[in-house]
């Protein structure tokens, strides 16, 4: 039993592994155990090619009939979202998405007005005049000035983070237990970032949502997250409160990636990269990381490190953590 | 053609399967021809012989005698030096006319692009018979008044694609990063840029090809350009035709098949071309 | 000793059609000296990118000079620069890298075309083999082209190319912006490292506070084209004064609580000349900043754009006081 999954579980994923090509293909996500807690905010953080947007489709049952999924569990409420149908019902009404690049998220030919609308004529039945009266509280809610006239507007004609508002706001109207948000405001300003962010993280504690941010972005992680979920090439590596995952982290990756962010060092010389790069799936050892780290031992090229709990909700999969 | 089992795809075997086989081969016969055609003819294609004339098939006339004795196989090889050697002066005429255009367009803009995108607007306005027989009015019933219809009436094809892949390519930041080192605008483009529209070109100029020789034989099919006895594919099929009724079909369907071998080759070979040279296989 | 680059009052403007002007850069000034660094913030809109490109002279100002080395560069057209000396002793890092590699020549010849060729000399190649190695590229991707390498490595690519010609000036257009931020902490190191090793001027354009605090000594706030302010890093990050510098730095993750900053900003399309342009967004705006634009004026050790400068700066830190955690 995974020391972070609790009987509060909104979300319950346990040796999940997708794969691509064919069953004896390497695994893009390999054996994942992971959950969520309800009203949790958890980040997802990891670098390209580490999967954690596979991961966060999974959740949303939003993977491509490509991927060949197998789990032990992989749970929403208790709802398993294998069962294609009941991930239908559960998307967009309990669990809400919001994607990176939102402009081209929307629908480029439809009003944002009409796009909320459809949200909520699917989810909440509503309908005429209530469902336009709803729109516009949508809007108003992700603070959008003069939701009148923007309801009408196109997504064209609407700012990146107008309309990553708009997503957030169709995200939310089927009043979800659990957002999704993959990396969000990529691409975005910083004070527009921190706009959004603040709107997303506040909607969450107003309504007691759980959270999904996945973000490459470990500062920003530091500041919304209350438990933050380390990834690399398909692998979790580590997981742990936000503070203590700063304070010891226990995986080299962590560390290292602790060590590579800007916003952690005084100066250039303590930037510290990470030696290689993402290993060839098919003939990477157990753990993915071995390549790159530099306390590898015999051990880790022959069998992959469990997640293992080392501290209270601290878990590292590593046979010689720090 | 018989019917006859194909090896199955096996590694080695051409991605294309047998349509870049047939490319390769038609091409390659067709060329072999134009090259070596008039060292291996039997006969002397000019050659008349009146006691033999309308002579069906047989082991010494291959293909026939027309109605003038001349052996029609001899005619036939020895066309395509003609007909290929007018595509190609036609294609590589136009595809460097056309992409220095294009290129200039596409990079200056402005006035340049204006003109430019008018003067083929133009161009393309006009059938390629009616253009031929323009310049042949003009310029004299000859092959270069062939050569020249053709390469202007494909100028737009190779003027549109250039300008369109050089405007787009001038903001790339490689480009810009010529222009720090100090390289001047004419070399960017024609050593920067062009490269990378190679391929695209290539696959054109193979696909022009096959219209450029099927234009060349239409064109002295309708008595524009080349003129009898001179043997080329199009006047024997012209002068074939008259002898459908009476039945001597070898006089065109050797050259007609010829004919449609040669631009059938080349349109596969551009095919073959485009997914060679598609750069995201490479 | 004369500055390496000046810029005096650099304007730059975009017909936007109707008669109307995108005002991108609108009034500059900036001052380098040789082996010092400069980093220019701002969001986007800001007008960094075309101030980057207006200084390497792949864009010709509208108003004001571009002096390199005591030499006004800004009179000579974009185009004729190409010729003139100085035209490889100041270079440009691209923000995509793999836009910036022709796809159709190997890494060598990429990095070879900075020295001012296309075909590549057995004199270049030594060039570029030392570069290579200088950068960190490995001589076996030399032969590559460049879709067969890595974020990092085409990075490095773009940068040798950039360094071959032994440039005293090197404009950065947010060269880590598309990559991993393990990546990136490689390829800020490279940077620093060649700036110390090369004494070379860094003019390094970012949307990220973080990694203009450790790349940079002094630092450059834009806004909607015009100056905001303009100091020592380590002074403006870790005590702004400008409003806007204190709204983004807030905005930054891990500078305190962010302060969300209301409405939308100003079109840069004919803004009006004498306002600031940042009041209708500014928590201190009074009446003055709409009728007056401020100028730069020095204020507690660096210089504001702002009308109420004093007011604002808090008591001086301690210089040294790193900004972060």
């Amino acid at each position: 039993m995974n020391a972070t999954e609790s009987p509060a579980s909104l979300v319950t994923v346990e040796r999940l592994t997708i794969r691509f090509g064919s069953p004896f293909h390497p695994p893009t996500l390999d054996e994942i155990d992971f959950s969520i807690g309800r009203g949790e905010i958890v980040a997802l953080v990891g670098e390209s090619g580490s999967g954690k947007s596979l991961l966060a489709h999974a959740i949303a049952g939003i993977l491509t009939p490509a991927a060949l999924v197998t789990a032990q569990r992989l749970e929403f409420g208790g709802v398993d979202l294998t069962d294609p149908r009941a991930a239908i019902d559960l998307r967009g009404r309990e669990i809400g998405m919001v994607f990176q690049n939102p402009r081209s998220a929307l629908n480029p030919v439809r009003a944002v007005g009409q796009q909320i609308g459809d949200v909520l004529r699917e989810h909440r039945d509503l309908r005429g005049r209530k469902c336009r009266e709803a729109v516009l509280a949508a809007l108003a809610a992700v603070r959008i000035a003069d939701p009148q006239s923007r309801a009408a507007a196109y997504p064209g004609a609407l700012s990146g983070g107008m309309c990553q508002r708009v997503m957030i706001a169709m995200a939310l109207a089927g009043n979800p237990a659990l957002l999704i948000a993959d990396e969000p405001t990529t691409g975005l300003d910083a004070t527009t970032q921190a706009a959004i962010l603040e709107l997303i993280v506040g909607q969450a504690r107003a309504r007691r949502m759980a959270t999904l941010l996945i973000t490459h972005d470990l500062a920003l992680a530091r500041v919304y997250a209350e438990r933050i979920v380390v990834m690399h090439a398909g692998q979790i590596v580590e997981v742990a409160p936000t503070e203590a995952l700063f304070r010891d982290a226990r995986h080299p990756y962590s560390s290292a990636l602790i060590g590579a962010t800007p916003a952690s060092a005084v100066g250039v010389d303590d930037l510290k990269g990470i030696a290689g790069n993402l290993p060839d799936l098919a003939t990477a050892p157990p753990c993915r990381f071995a390549e790159r780290c530099s306390r590898t031992i015999p051990r880790c090229r022959e069998e992959r490190p469990t997640l293992e709990a080392l501290a209270t909700g601290h878990d590292a999969a590593c046979w010689v953590p720090l | 053609m018989s019917e006859r089992a194909l090896p199955l795809p096996r590694p080695g075997w051409p991605r294309g399967g047998i349509a870049e086989v047939a490319a390769f081969v038609l091409v390659g016969l067709t060329v072999l021809l134009a090259l070596f055609g008039p060292a291996i003819a039997p006969f002397d294609p000019l050659a008349t012989d009146a006691p033999a004339a309308l002579q069906p098939p047989s082991a010494l006339h291959l293909f026939g005698t027309d109605q003038l004795g001349r052996d029609v196989f001899s005619r036939v090889i020895v066309s395509a030096r003609l007909d290929l050697g007018i595509a190609l002066v036609a294609v590589a005429t136009t595809l460097l006319i056309g992409s220095a255009l294009g290129a200039a367009a596409g990079w200056n803009g402005g006035w340049t692009d204006r003109v430019v995108s008018r003067l083929m607007d133009t161009i393309m306005a006009f059938p390629l018979f009616v253009l031929a027989v323009g310049v042949a009015a003009a310029l004299g019933n000859s092959v270069s008044s062939v050569v020249i219809a053709t390469v202007v009436v494909n100028l737009p094809l190779y003027a549109r694609q250039v300008r369109a892949d050089v405007n787009r390519r001038r903001n790339a930041a490689y480009v810009e990063a010529a222009r720090l080192a100090g390289i001047g605008p004419s070399r960017i483009v024609a050593l920067h840029i062009m490269p990378n529209l190679a391929p695209p070109l290539m696959v054109q100029a193979s696909l022009n090809m096959g219209w450029a020789i099927l234009n060349a034989a239409g064109l002295s099919f309708l008595s524009l350009g080349i003129r009898p006895p001179t043997p080329e594919w199009g006047i024997m099929v012209s002068e074939g035709a008259s002898y459908i009724i009476s039945g001597e079909w070898w006089l065109f369907v050797f050259p007609g098949t010829a004919l449609f071998l040669a631009v059938l080759g080349f349109s596969l070979m551009g095919d073959v071309l485009r997914d060679r040279l598609d750069p995201r296989r490479r | 000793m004369s500055a390496l680059l000046e810029l005096v009052g650099l304007r730059k403007r975009f017909p936007v059609g109707g008669g109307r002007e995108l005002h991108a850069v609108d009034g500059v000034d900036l001052s380098l000296a040789p082996g010092d660094s400069i980093g220019v913030v701002g969001e986007s809109g800001s007008g960094k990118s075309t101030l980057a490109r207006l200084i390497v002279r792949l864009i010709d100002p509208n108003e004001g000079l571009v002096r390199f080395e005591g030499r006004d560069i800004s009179a000579i057209a974009a185009g004729r620069f190409a010729r003139d000396p100085a035209r490889r002793a100041i270079q440009l890092v691209f923000q995509h890298a793999d836009d910036a590699l022709n796809p159709a020549f190997s890494i060598r010849r990429n990095i070879a075309m900075g020295l001012g060729h296309t075909a590549v000399s057995a004199e270049a190649s030594r060039d570029v083999s030392r570069i290579a190695d200088e950068v960190g590229l490995s001589s076996s991707l030399l032969d590559r082209r460049p879709h067969q390498l890595s974020g990092g490595q085409q990075a490095r690519a773009a940068i040798a190319r950039a360094l071959i010609s032994n440039p005293r000036l090197l404009v950065l257009d947010e060269p880590t912006a598309s990559l991993d931020v393990s990546v990136q902490a490689m390829v800020l190191k490279l940077i620093d490292r060649v700036r110390r090793e090369h004494d070379i001027g860094l003019v390094f354009v970012s949307h990220d506070l973080d990694v203009v605090r450790l790349m940079c000594r002094r630092i450059m706030v834009l806004y909607l084209g015009r100056v905001a302010e303009v100091g020592d890093t380590a002074q403006v990050l870790s005590d702004p004064c400008h409003p806007y510098t204190r709204a983004l730095l807030a905005a930054t993750p891990g500078h305190g609580t962010p302060v969300v900053l209301p409405g939308e900003p100003a079109s840069p399309v004919d803004p009006e000349p004498n306002v600031c342009l940042f009041h209708n967004r500014c928590p201190l705006a009074v009446d003055r900043c709409r009728i007056e634009r401020p100028l730069l004026r020095t204020v507690s050790g660096r210089q504001v754009a702002c009308h109420r400068a004093e007011e604002t700066i808090a008591p001086p830190p301690a210089i040294n006081a790193p900004a972060g955690y």
